[in-house]
């Protein structure tokens, strides 16, 4: 009898512990935008899934290039059928942690800078890249950001040459996640 | 002391059971993968332009997007023996579209043929989907108005404001079948207020049949057919039904058609009404339709927080 309440006891514990470790959203916001002389480009989307291990420092993201949305007219069609090829690559993803997760506690409330390394994998390419972000702990949810640049060449983005002049060689992306706990 | 120990080696069980449900790696790809299943995705690019060839597409422009747009149709390859076949007569169209919003569009337009004035307005109130609404088609209205201002020489005729109005009734039924492959079946109702002859219906009837196949990122071939399905040809009147083949050409927002039809009108209306060359007899003409796409006010959208 007493070994089946310790059982119990550990299960609930068990859960409880783990439980708040794994944090999640499926409508994170990634911004993007290209800039240059003749025009800025940008797109917005709000359906962004992520998983984050705030024990572990271990985060996940994945996202629809179809689901990009652009307010400049034939941007959208462009981005989809030239520059992305997202009939082939429908998803980019990232695999990353937060580097020295060891010396911050994210369970106590409050803001953190992080660094976070992983591979970035846009059309089908995975390269190592290492940004830096800001993680805000507030009561039951985490806020995590993160502005950084996307060279186009290092995911062999190739733009004609007629509409050169309108493509930035370099993408700034910006990340703001809300996570909540990951109840399964 | 053995007790406890029992009892650590069943946490570390315990442990062990609990913690794959909590998001290992690989649990991570596949959740995160079922959750991108269920994005909302709109289909775009069905076509890539708002029009067919001849006809409205379901293409739409965005909200603050503007089309200008400005069409040839030349005189038939056969027409005579010396117009440089049939470059030396054209017919012309220059219009105006604008994205309302990102389901209402309106237009403009003035074409030289019987200097028809033309405006329409187009509603997608279905929209082709995946993921959490799974939606297989696209469907839009299309209404338009078209007012003749051409002089007729009977005075009577001339003086008569209401009989130069024709209105033509679409819908629009679209799929985009894979990134190249696309089709669209057009009910078409077109009413004229005053028609030539006795043996012309006020009401026209017209299916319309298009598609797309894109050849490479930036080049699509398309092809769109109408059938007239109660014109006067079955009293022997010469009216043919429609038909154009051509291409789409994208260099950037412009988008150039190219193409070779039967039709020398480019409104609904008239090319559907007055068709009166025969495509299969060789009275083919060539014809472009350029369109450049504007976006008005600013190009960016704006960010909350910054």
């Amino acid at each position: 009898m007493n070994k089946l309440f310790a059982l119990i006891v550990f299960i609930i514990l068990g859960h409880f512990s783990f439980g708040q470790n794994v944090y999640f959203t499926r409508n994170g916001h990634i911004y993007f935008i290209s800039e240059t002389d003749a025009i800025d480009i940008d797109a917005n989307n709000n359906q962004v899934a992520s998983f984050l291990d705030i024990t572990s420092g271990k985060l996940q993201f994945a996202v629809l290039i179809k689901s990009f949305e652009f307010k400049l007219a034939t941007a959208k069609e462009h981005f989809n059928e030239s520059y992305m090829e997202s009939e082939k690559y429908p998803k980019a993803t990232f695999k990353g942690e937060i580097i020295g997760i060891g010396n911050i506690n994210l369970k106590n409330i409050g803001t953190y800078p992080v660094i976070v390394k992983g591979e970035l994998t846009l059309r089908g390419i995975t390269k190592i890249i290492e940004v830096s972000g800001e993680i805000t702990v507030t009561d039951g949810e985490i806020n995590a950001k993160s502005e950084f640049n996307i060279p186009i060449s290092d995911y062999n983005i190739s733009v004609p040459s007629l509409v050169e002049h309108r493509v930035a060689k370099q993408i700034i992306v910006k990340v703001d996640m809300i996570y909540l706990p990951y109840n399964k | 002391m053995r007790l406890s120990i029992k009892y650590l080696f069943l946490f570390f069980i315990i442990i062990s059971i609990s913690l794959p449900i909590f998001g290992q790696d690989d649990d991570w790809d596949l959740l995160l993968d079922k959750e991108l299943a269920s994005n909302k995705i709109i289909e775009t690019a069905t076509f890539k332009s708002s029009r067919i060839l001849n006809g409205q597409s379901v293409e739409l422009l965005p909200k603050m997007g503007l089309d200008f747009r400005v069409a040839h149709r030349f005189a038939e390859f056969n027409s005579t023996d010396n117009n440089f076949l049939g470059f030396d007569e054209a017919s012309t169209y220059f219009g105006l579209y604008y994205g309302i919003t990102n389901q209402i569009n309106i237009g403009i337009a003035r074409a030289t043929y019987n200097q028809t004035n033309y405006g329409f307005v187009k509603y997608a109130f279905l929209r082709q989907s995946s993921g959490a609404r799974n939606i297989p088609i696209t469907m839009v209205l299309n209404a338009s108005v078209s007012y003749t201002s051409k002089e007729y020489s009977d005075k009577k005729r001339d003086e008569d404001f209401v009989s130069r109005f024709d209105y033509t009734y679409q819908l629009l039924i679209a799929r985009k079948f894979s990134e190249r492959i696309s089709f669209q079946i057009t009910p078409t109702l077109v009413h004229r207020n005053l028609v030539e002859t006795e043996d012309e219906p006020n009401d026209l009837y017209a299916l319309g049949i298009g598609g797309r196949f894109l050849i490479t990122k930036h080049i699509a071939f398309n092809a769109e057919y109408y059938w007239v399905i109660n014109d006067a040809s079955r009293y022997g009147y010469n009216f043919y039904d429609p038909l154009a083949l051509g291409f789409d050409i994208q260099i950037g927002s412009h988008v150039f058609q190219l193409m070779l039809t039967n039709a020398a009108a480019m409104t609904e209306n008239k090319f559907l009404g007055e068709t009166s060359s025969d495509f299969f007899n060789g009275d083919i003409r060539f014809g472009f339709n350029l369109s450049q796409v504007f976006t008005l006010g600013k190009t960016k959208t704006k960010i909350k927080d910054e």
